[in-house]
């Protein structure tokens, strides 16, 4: 238990997605604009990153890791090629199904996401918490609280960002930093902030 | 089109990444492709490396500063306030 939750808390300050591995940029700076659709995005990827990472690794585990095919009767198969190709697919067949699902069953939310849910497909930090979880080996359980580990840390620099960036339309910044300029140096310091959790130890 | 499209497209990405590894290893560790240009302190120079460039976020502070640098110049490409 204490090994996850270590894992957990590693995932989330530690191993930041956004501010200490700068994964997912794009979105990261484009979608931050306001606290209320940044949080609907961070919640949109807490959900795929939690059902990608352990079907990903389900996949991995039993089908494409060198020797995984000995239970079909192929106990020298080495499908691992096929990583990149099978976890892209998978990740975007997810993001489909939840799209559609949401749609079906949630309109409410579904109209609160609009465009960030197929955006998501393309969000790095997805397959690079799908890529990291396979390249640690982690197991099946460790692979569900990593992702929703990363996810929740994705998330919760995201509203960070979105909250500083609200704050900051009242201020009085020359016309060349203002927007997008001033967003870049926000995003530094709060690297700069995250890089104090480096080294910790869990 | 689409492909000077796309061309032009990977060539002002690549000349932001030149333009940034070299402002970063210049004023972080005093070299240009390896090559030593400002001598650092630690090999009996004069130079004292800037520890920040070495960090990877500090990128984030040079486009920040880039981005000032060319709306200043290009004045049409400034966001309007809100």
């Amino acid at each position: 238990m204490e090994h996850y939750l270590s894992l957990f808390v590693r995932s989330i300050f530690v191993e930041n997605m956004a501010l200490s591995l700068f994964l997912g940029m794009c979105t990261f700076l484009a979608v931050s604009k306001k606290v209320k659709t940044a949080m609907g995005l961070g919640v949109a990827v807490i959900v795929v990153l939690g059902i990608s990472v352990p079907v990903n690794q389900i996949i991995y585990v039993n089908i494409l890791a060198p020797g995984a095919l000995a239970w079909a009767g192929f106990p020298e198969a080495d499908l691992s090629f096929l990583n990149f190709l099978t976890f892209i697919g998978v990740i975007a067949a997810l993001v489909q199904i939840l799209e559609m699902s949401l749609d079906k069953f949630f309109p409410a939310l579904y109209n609160a996401l609009g465009i960030f849910l197929p955006l998501i497909t393309v969000n790095c930090a997805i397959f690079g918490g799908v890529a990291f979880a396979v390249q640690r080996e982690y197991n099946f359980t460790e692979s569900i609280v990593y992702g929703v580990g990363s996810g929740m840390g994705w998330a919760i620099a995201i509203v960070l960002l979105a909250a500083v960036r609200e704050k900051l339309k009242y201020a009085d910044m020359p016309d060349g930093v203002r927007g997008l300029g001033s967003v870049f140096m926000i995003a530094g310091l709060m690297a700069l902030g995250f890089q104090s959790f480096t080294g910790i130890q869990l | 089109m689409s492909f000077l499209d796309g061309i032009g497209n990977g060539l002002g990405y690549s000349f932001i990444l030149i333009v940034i590894g070299t402002i970063k290893e210049l004023f972080g560790f005093g070299t240009i492709l390896g090559f030593e240009i400002l001598p650092l302190v630690q090999n009996g120079g004069w130079y004292q490396g800037n520890g920040l460039l070495i960090l990877p976020f500090s990128s984030f502070f040079l486009i920040g500063g880039m981005i000032w640098v060319i709306r200043t110049i290009r004045p049409e490409q400034v966001e309007p306030k809100e």
